[in-house]
């Protein structure tokens, strides 16, 4: 919601505005989730991972954590920017 | 165009979150959006390892002040300043570590199941209900709230889950319900009557009257007595052969006419699992070092992670215990005080029974009882499903109790229609009753007097209460309500229209068997026969074997001056009485001119073995299977796909190799020849190291029975990741340290008393159930490897210990 207002009010092209939302919370899903996990030693994620169908790497849950925070972020900025372009004609 | 395209990327992010929202894992349906998201998913369960030295909380609800030391494995030591604020902060620490498995225990006993995981858990739900869960736990309840001191008891650790529940914000909900994708709910009274109706199901549930009619109705009565004995060939009981009865017993009940039921239906209620048991022990002062008693415990059952036990010390100003509790229910289950220890193993008695019931139409309403038609009730179990309608499901109630099995609901219309029958399940743990005054007591409990007025209030499961005190008193009791009977009463289905078969009364708890200082100098128990022959009153016709009970009693004979650390290592003992009993007669039987290469290598093995399940054995593999394998042989007429039959013990199978070489019963019936003892021997030896060879190779590693048994501790709820996988151990059910599979010692625990009493003990796993927390399963290797924790008993919150790491202070809002 906030990347698609973000990029409503301020986003330039829409290219730029999936790039930043995708990015933004990329990144800060990734901070969050290492804020938690690091002084847990990673111990959680390392139990966490193996629920899923992929190597026992935590590294791996982590990043499909900030890639799907991202997706959504990226796609909800994209629709912001199309929205807006949409009313200005 | 623009406008398209502006809808079309908002659709697609929307469906974006819509599909992440519902894509599952691969156990069940969490929404993986919620669950990574780091703000309120499963990140947030990673606890940190900078944990808060000191921390204050300010609860409604409670009196007065209460401080809870936690020692270096987050055992918590509560300080109450009285007995209200003592359970209150009990079920508020339960709860901070155990919400989940507190809920989905209780949710499971209830039937209630289906209501977070849908219709595939039905089947389960329906089950329990039909047993009567739901029913005995009202009736439970009735009798914990007829008690005032128990009825506050467990008021006051409700409050105290209810209390952490309402101040747990969702990002704080342990990972189980978000996997899962449902909210906790508020504790009830009745969840810990459920509880013990979990208990019940475990140690009283399981039935095998079914699969004896059908053997009556296959076999005849001359096979099914000589194989079925209502004494083992091979015993060691719980109470020494000889100890007199000083009490005069009730008037055992007549037999009824015609005891066993006429028809039986193929339906399968639980099997009786057998190998489900415990050890307890307790040496006088005579046999110590110290002089003082020695208790040890070490109940067995499914190893899971969190762990079944909850560790903690609980300080009033009327109590100081120390011991194991069950998450969901108040009081300290096993442990000890100053004065007095105590643990449990269980009994077995038969306190489960069916009746055949004739009904006089269709509708049901009415049933044939003693020569006339008698009114059932019904009773609508609603089970709530998740994503549709709720399911009604209607129990008929006789007298006995509720008609488990409802033929023509499961059969089609015009099939056995004007055949109404169904058996109706007389269960102790349908029956009102008050076990928590039994711990309560034992909680305060100063010496013997204590430990038996504490007894009386115990109903079930019938439990052998093993005792010690610094008064220097050692005792034991098979204790619990048990039906007065007469002998073999319900040892098949019986007919459900005659009052000879009913329950008559019970044993008089002064009358229960026990034994108090006995002149060999301990007392033990391991699930064996309760009593030799002379005891008066019937108890069951069956009970575990003897090996374990045997093996300790052999041990303690002979112990002198013991030391906790003498006793640990009983406690890891690996040693098998059966291959004692019957591996030199089957060696001697093979017929080594006959072996291929191959088998005489590993018949030398086999020969040369120890006798002990040690991880490293590979003896011990070679033997067990064998030994399986020419069970199996020796019982093929069993084998039935169609009908459920039971297989005799595997103490009847010793008797017949031991005593009885060309029994009828080793002839296989597919063949033409005549086997005799020697012939199955010889089969069962050739057909078990085939095995071994085609499946492990050429013995090896891989033949050690660390590794051929498989041990592992899993998750409550089987996720990967969250249990311990497989790991090398030895041990096996016959054996004292009874590890098998998922199944074994639950709690291991060793209570020197003496002036400054000591108590050791460890379970596999932790004091926390969160799989983030370090404190998951930081006891798990002391327990693998045998070893046990020194228990921190402090006797006031302000005894300073190096092992003491941080404190909570809850103070009234």
């Amino acid at each position: 919601m906030i990347a698609f207002l973000a990029a409503l009010f301020i986003g330039k092209t829409s290219g730029k505005a999936f790039l930043s939302g995708f990015g933004a919370i990329f990144v800060l899903w990734m901070i969050l989730a290492l804020m938690k996990s690091l002084p847990n030693d990673n111990v959680l994620a390392g139990r966490a991972i193996q629920l899923f169908p992929l190597p026992h790497q935590w590294i791996l849950l982590l990043l499909i954590t900030a890639l799907i925070g991202g997706l959504v972020g990226g796609m909800a900025a994209l629709s912001g920017i199309l929205t807006k372009k949409a009313f200005k004609k | 165009m623009k406008l398209f395209k502006a809808l079309l990327s908002v659709a697609v992010t929307l469906i974006l979150i819509g599909v992440l929202q519902i894509v599952p894992t691969h156990f069940g349906a969490p929404p993986i959006i919620e669950f990574l998201n780091p703000v309120s998913g499963f990140w947030q369960n990673a606890e940190s390892k900078n944990l808060k030295p000191d921390e204050q909380l300010h609860l409604e609800g409670l009196q007065g002040k209460v401080t809870i030391r936690f020692d270096e494995h987050r055992i918590p030591h509560i300080f109450a300043e009285n007995d209200h604020d003592l359970y209150y902060a009990q079920g508020y620490l339960t709860a901070r570590d155990r919400l989940w498995q507190m809920d989905i225990q209780t949710r499971s006993a209830a039937g209630r199941l289906s209501e977070i995981v849908g219709p595939k858990a039905l089947d389960i739900d329906r089950y329990h209900r039909r047993m009567g869960m739901t029913y005995g736990a009202e009736n439970t309840l009735k009798g914990f709230m007829k008690d005032p001191v128990i009825k506050t008891v467990i008021e006051a650790y409700t409050d105290g889950v209810n209390s952490y529940i309402h101040h747990l914000s969702k990002r704080n909900y342990p990972i189980e319900f978000k996997l899962l994708g449902y909210a906790p709910e508020e504790w009830k009274p009745i969840n810990c009557a459920y509880l013990l109706k979990l208990m019940s199901e475990t140690l009283a549930g399981g039935s095998d009257q079914f699969a004896m009619t059908n053997n009556l109705k296959r076999f005849g009565a001359k096979d099914v007595n000589d194989l079925f004995p209502d004494y083992p060939f091979h015993e060691d009981p719980i109470i020494p052969v000889g100890t007199q009865w000083n009490f005069k017993p009730l008037p055992i009940p007549k037999q009824s006419k015609d005891f066993i039921a006429l028809m039986t239906d193929t339906i399968k209620p639980k099997e009786r699992v057998p190998g489900i048991g415990s050890n307890n022990w307790a040496i006088a002062g005579s046999k110590s070092a110290s002089g003082y008693p020695i208790l040890a415990n070490d109940p067995h059952l499914n190893l899971t992670f969190p762990s079944i036990w909850y560790q903690l010390q609980m300080s009033s100003p009327t109590v100081n215990v120390y011991g194991v509790s069950l998450p969901g229910a108040p009081c300290i289950v096993i442990g000890y005080n100053q004065k007095i220890s105590w643990g449990v193993t269980n009994v077995d008695a038969d306190v489960l029974d069916w009746y055949q019931v004739k009904f006089k139409n269709n509708t049901k309403n009415e049933y044939w009882y003693n020569n006339k038609w008698n009114k059932t009730s019904k009773r609508v179990e609603v089970i709530n499903v998740l994503g549709q309608k709720p399911v009604y499901d209607t129990v008929i109630y006789t007298h006995h109790g509720p008609v488990v099995y409802d033929n023509v609901s499961q059969k089609p219309k015009d099939d056995h229609e004007n055949i109404p029958v169904g058996d109706a399940l007389r269960w102790i743990a349908h029956d009102e009753s008050d076990e928590f005054m039994t711990f309560y007591l034992l909680n305060r409990g100063k010496n013997y007097n204590d430990y038996r007025k504490a007894l009386t209030y115990y109903t079930a499961p019938a439990q052998n209460f093993i005792f010690a005190s610094n008064d220097k008193d050692i005792a034991i009791t098979p204790n619990g309500k048990i039906p007065l009977k007469f002998r073999d009463q319900g040892k098949f289905v019986m007919d459900g229209s005659d009052p000879a078969n009913d329950w008559q009364g019970w044993i008089p708890y002064d009358q229960n068997p026990t034994v108090k200082n006995p002149p060999r100098g301990f007392v033990s128990s391991a699930n064996q026969s309760s009593t030799d022959q002379t005891y008066p009153y019937y108890i069951n016709w069956r009970f575990e074997l003897y090996d374990r009970g045997k093996r300790i009693n052999d041990r303690l004979k002979v112990m002198q001056n013991a030391t906790v650390d003498s006793i640990r290592l009983l406690q890891m003992d690996n040693y098998s009485i059966r291959a004692q009993d019957v591996l030199p007669t089957m060696l001697r039987y093979i017929d080594t001119s006959k072996l291929n290469a191959n088998q005489f290598k590993i018949f030398q093995i086999v020969k040369k073995w120890d006798k002990h399940f040690a991880a490293n054995s590979i003896g011990a593999s070679i033997f067990n299977t064998w030994w399986l394998k020419f069970n199996d042989l020796v019982w093929d007429e069993f084998k039935d796909d169609k009908v459920l039959l039971n297989i005799p013990s595997f103490d009847r199978t010793e008797k017949l190799l031991l005593t009885e070489p060309n029994s009828k019963w080793f002839d296989i019936k597919s063949t033409a020849a005549k086997e005799t003892c020697s012939d199955i021997v010889n089969q069962a030896f050739t057909s078990a190291v085939d095995n071994l060879l085609k499946n492990l190779g050429q013995p090896g590693q891989k033949w050690e029975w660390g590794n051929v048994k498989q041990t592992h501790v899993n998750h409550l709820a089987n996720l990967p990741g969250f249990g311990t996988g497989q790991f090398y151990t030895g041990g096996t059910g016959a054996v004292i340290n009874a590890l098998r599979g998922g199944n074994g010692p639950s709690w291991r625990m060793i209570v020197q008393m003496g002036p400054q009493v000591k108590g050791y003990g460890v379970f596999p796993g932790g004091e926390s159930g969160n799989p983030g927390s370090f404190y998951y399963e930081d006891m798990f290797t002391t327990w693998r490897d045998g070893k046990l924790n020194e228990l921190l008993f402090l006797q006031s919150p302000d005894e300073k210990s190096d092992r003491i790491k941080s404190t909570l202070t809850l103070n009234s809002k």
